[in-house]
């Protein structure tokens, strides 16, 4: 094998200039990529698994969180916290949530509402 | 002094500094936290050019440095570091021994840019966290930027090195 001394790597050429505009060019086409699975809705009660439900159904659900009673929306995609036995009302006031990783959390009344791909029951903690 | 002894003697010396930096970044303030600018691995490239296993000895030297400094030996975190690290000096090593025309800019963000898909892969795998790969795009765009810093920086190096007469026919791989 050839040896090559670090001399030889000190000045730019022109594997630089492919190198950077594969990166470029890998960043872009990443850019759109699909940020995780959000096919299911899934609810959670004091740590228990409650619902998990298909995001692309639209629906209204009334619940019983550790303190007392929710209902959250289902909506094209996206879910909200409609009404919580909550005292700030935070989880409401949160709105919607479209992406996978985003997430409800009403502390009070340990409700958590995620969303998660076909194939899993929960997220490992 | 014997080339061999030289050789292993600069190799110790480069792991001690990887280990140093690699403490003393975590001090420089970030937007986010897991980002690192991996001035470190100046020192990885630089022993990569002594001798390929030298690279190994360095990463793992400063991985072991900075999990006992700041805790969590043993945890994925590390074991996903070491992936990451090992994967960018065997992308390094390639980039070098494919003839392809490249300076150390390009050669560390080849590094960098393996480094971190395999640190997320990683992550993917091991912490199985939702969501992540959304992260893809952000992550090659970090490798550019900070393999660019890390190269410009070991070019102005051994420059400097070659102007105080430094004899570097050590550094050949």
């Amino acid at each position: 094998m050839r040896t090559k001394n670090i001399r030889n790597f000190l000045t730019i050429n022109v594997g630089d200039g492919i190198i950077v505009a594969i990166l470029l060019v890998f960043t872009i086409a990443s850019f759109g990529m699909k940020r995780g699975d959000k096919e299911n809705v899934i609810v959670e009660v004091n740590g228990k698994l409650l619902y998990k439900l298909s995001a692309s159904t639209d629906t209204i659900i009334n619940a019983t969180g550790y303190k007392g009673p929710f209902k959250f929306q289902i909506k094209e995609g996206k879910v909200r916290m409609l009404d919580s036995t909550c005292p700030l009302h935070l989880c409401v006031k949160e709105g919607w949530i479209a992406h996978a990783g985003d997430m409800i959390i009403c502390v009070p009344n340990r409700v958590k509402i995620s969303f998660g791909g076909s194939d899993y029951d929960a997220v490992i903690k | 002094m014997q080339s061999s002894s030289r050789k292993i003697v600069n190799i110790a010396i480069l792991a001690a500094i990887a280990s140093i930096i690699s403490i003393l970044e975590r001090f420089i303030p970030m937007p986010v936290p897991f980002i690192k600018p991996g001035l470190s691995n100046i020192f990885v490239i630089m022993a990569l050019f002594i001798n390929p296993w030298g690279a190994v000895f360095v990463v793992i030297t400063k991985i072991l440095f900075t999990t006992v400094f700041f805790g969590g030996l043993f945890q994925p975190v590390t074991l996903m570091q070491l992936l990451g690290g090992l994967a960018g000096v065997l992308s390094m090593y390639i980039i070098i021994r494919i003839n392809i025309k490249v300076s150390m800019i390009g050669l560390s963000i080849t590094g960098a840019f393996f480094h971190n898909v395999i640190l997320l892969y990683a992550a993917m795998l091991f912490a199985n966290i939702n969501g992540i790969g959304g992260l893809f795009s952000l992550f090659s765009l970090i490798s550019l930027i900070s393999g660019a810093i890390v190269g410009i920086s070991i070019i102005y190096i051994m420059k400097a090195l070659q102007k105080r007469g430094v004899n570097l026919s050590i550094y050949e791989i």
